[in-house]
């Protein structure tokens, strides 16, 4: 087990920058998710972890030494790709054992801690087959019984459920991080799905283009999103943005856009004044901070032109002048379509139009 | 391995639902049956017919024509087994058999080395325009065996010869190839490995492009050497591609008969006569096809025995443990 540093980890593939100045340090023991949309260098990273690529710069520690110049095999850590990459002409058993095999570990002992790997995993009776003959949620457990075996000190998984199915992805991410849990091994996990990285993380590193957005706890990637980027990324329903300016208005401070004029309190107001010298900023406010009632006579009117039902709840669509806003309903109340209701914003933030920084 | 937690079932298996009761279909009858089964099928026999009659006459019309001849003497009179027991006494026949499975042991295990490499050296990320290294290396299958033999010929020349220009420039001796019965030997397995070992390179280049790349990475970091790699991975993935390649290059390289036309001609003596060679002269020279099929139906034999031998022990599933 050990800590995992990447100082400065820049990768170029030609002229194209797949990673750009990461720094990011994965505590012992802890699972740090990477998230961002397809191409934002995530993978990049993690096949520099596992020394299947090479940084152009920068520094890989795993513990207290310095990786970049080590092969893979010298790391010691277990990698689960995203093709679950099992060896077809194996058996789901010969697969497991491989990297023992390589170790030249004893038969008798292969043998029990295959077979220790495959029942805690619930595969023993695949143990015989190839992988071709398992279907897609066993392969998958074979592929993390391949990297649980050897006892790594560094677990690295690569969008490891996006092949299998929506019921299994969330029974099986469960049970990934109870293994992890009670492995007490680190991780680095892979993901383009903000939901699989809320679930599972200790940490969630977001990654866009290349660079590092944000490091934190999902709560504080949920509530405190560094810049509009992860503020829209993270999200089953996302963040409504409203471009607009801050105003002064009868002494107090608004945000002020064509649709909405929006109350700001005094304290982010003085702070917006200090990083945001222009005022013009985009106000972020989630579905859920978004409080309604069907007062006619209230501030901030628009019409409900769209309902989403869900069952648990129900996403209201509201529409004012060119404006899409997002609105979760959790109360059941009865809006209809074509309803006028009347807006108050609870919780927002705001963004700096020019560098997308959250003020706060 | 200290955890000891066994998982619960997946949700939705196990449990197979009550009233899913369908009828199924009925269970099929075996692949005979169901093809012949005229009923269902008349237009689909119907199509094959052409491609039957063909095959009929190309394959086993020959074959059957073959047996035919040995059977009966070069008056048409049947003899039986004559012709098969007079080769059995026939010194001249057992040196060009001799001579072919020789040629096959030097030939054959080359021929898949010098492919090997040449497809692990292209497939490698060394080679830059795959294409055009594809394109130059299988020149040699694409020349025919007399102009390849003529080639060759040329450069065996004693004095005028590419092949012995390094030999002068070291000062030894000229070697005179293709005159002494064991130089002419090498001389012309040599000609054969150029001739045929883009055939293997060919079929082993495309078994290594369906090894997956992923699984390499997997063994990389699963802690394999390259070379455990190649062993683990590569080989037992292009283990079929092995043996098609190994069958090929046996049945070309014994059967082989323009290379030795262009060059020894069968000399010094009979030293390089071949089976295709012996066949040839028996049938075309000594005008003797009814005991020249014999010799056809015993290559034949060679052949589909040793092709036997190649699949069952290179083209078998790899179950370790």
């Amino acid at each position: 087990m050990a800590e995992v540093r990447i100082e400065g980890l820049t990768k170029y593939f030609g002229d194209t920058c797949a990673v750009n100045q990461l720094n990011l340090v994965v505590r012992d023991g802890d699972l740090v998710v990477l998230l961002g949309p397809s191409g934002c260098g995530k993978t990049t990273t993690m096949r520099c972890v596992a020394g299947l690529e090479r940084p152009t710069y920068g520094d890989i520690y795993i513990g207290e030494t310095r990786v970049n110049d080590l092969e893979p095999r010298e790391r010691d850590v277990a990698l689960v790709f995203q093709s679950y990459a099992l060896y077809p002409h194996f058996t789901a058993f010969d697969n497991i054992a491989y990297p023992l095999r390589l170790r030249k570990t004893p038969k008798d002992e292969i043998e029990r801690r295959v077979r220790d790997v495959a029942e805690m995993l619930g595969i023993t009776h695949t143990l015989e087959r190839p992988p071709g003959l398992c279907s897609g949620g066993e392969q998958q457990r074979i592929a993390l019984g391949r990297a649980i075996v050897r006892e790594p000190v560094v677990f690295l998984m690569d969008e490891p459920l996006s092949n299998i199915d929506a019921l299994l992805r969330v029974y099986m991410r469960a049970e990934i991080k109870r293994l992890q849990h009670e492995l007490g091994t680190t991780m680095i996990y892979v993901t383009h799905d903000q939901v699989e990285g809320m679930t599972m993380a200790d940490q969630i590193a977001v990654m866009n283009e290349g660079t590092l957005q944000q490091l934190g706890t999902p709560s504080e990637i949920y509530d405190m999103p560094a810049n509009n980027f992860v503020a829209r990324f993270v999200g089953s329903t996302p963040m409504n943005f409203i471009p607009g300016a801050l105003r002064k208005e009868n002494g107090k401070t608004v945000h002020k856009s064509d649709q909405f004029v929006i109350p700001v309190d005094n304290e982010m107001a003085h702070r917006a004044a200090e990083l945001c010298p222009g005022g013009v900023c985009t106000l972020g406010v989630r579905p859920e901070e978004i409080r309604f009632t069907m007062d006619e006579d209230g501030a901030n009117q628009a019409g409900v032109f769209l309902l989403e039902p869900l069952g648990s709840e129900t996403i209201l669509d509201i529409e004012k002048e060119g404006l899409l806003l997002k609105v979760k309903d959790v109360a059941a109340t009865q809006v209809r379509e074509g309803d006028v209701l009347s807006l108050s914003f609870n919780r927002f933030h705001l963004f700096d139009d020019e560098t997308g920084a959250a003020i706060r | 391995m200290t955890v000891q937690q066994t998982v619960s079932p997946l949700p939705g298996q196990g449990a197979t639902s009550a009233n899913s009761v369908t009828t199924q279909p009925p269970p099929p009858q075996g692949m005979w049956s169901e093809l012949f089964s005229f009923r269902d099928n008349r237009l689909g026999v119907l199509l094959i017919v052409p491609s039957l009659l063909a095959l009929i006459l190309v394959q086993f019309y020959p074959i059957v024509y073959n047996f035919w001849l040995i059977l009966t003497s070069e008056k048409g009179e049947w003899i039986g087994l004559a012709n098969l027991s007079r080769l059995t006494r026939d010194t001249i026949f057992h040196g060009a058999l001799i001579f072919s499975l020789k040629m096959g042991i030097v030939v054959v295990p080359m021929c898949l080395l010098v492919g090997l490499g040449l497809a692990l050296l292209v497939h490698s990320d060394y080679a830059g325009r795959k294409a055009i290294w594809i394109s130059i290396l299988i020149i040699p299958l694409m020349v025919s065996e007399i102009v390849a033999g003529m080639m060759w010929k040329i450069m065996y020349h004693p004095t005028l010869g590419l092949v012995n220009v390094p030999l002068a420039a070291v000062g030894l001796e000229p070697i005179i190839w293709l005159v002494k019965a064991d130089t002419a030997f090498i001389a012309l397995c040599v000609v054969e490995i150029w001739r045929i070992s883009p055939l293997a390179f060919l079929l082993l280049y495309a078994g290594l492009n369906q090894v997956p790349r992923d699984i390499y990475e997997a063994a990389a970091v699963d802690g394999a050497t390259r070379w455990r790699a190649f062993w683990d991975m590569t080989l037992p993935y292009i283990r079929p591609m092995f043996a098609i390649a190994t069958i090929l290059v046996f049945v070309w390289s014994t059967r082989t008969i323009g290379t030795i036309a262009a060059t020894t001609q069968g000399g010094p003596g009979r030293a390089t006569w071949n089976l295709s060679w012996y066949i040839y002269g028996m049938s075309f020279q000594r005008l003797k096809p009814h005991y020249a099929s014999a010799a056809v139906l015993v290559m034949l034999l060679m052949t589909y025995i040793a092709g036997t031998i190649f699949v069952r022990y290179l083209w078998v599933e790899r179950r370790s443990r």
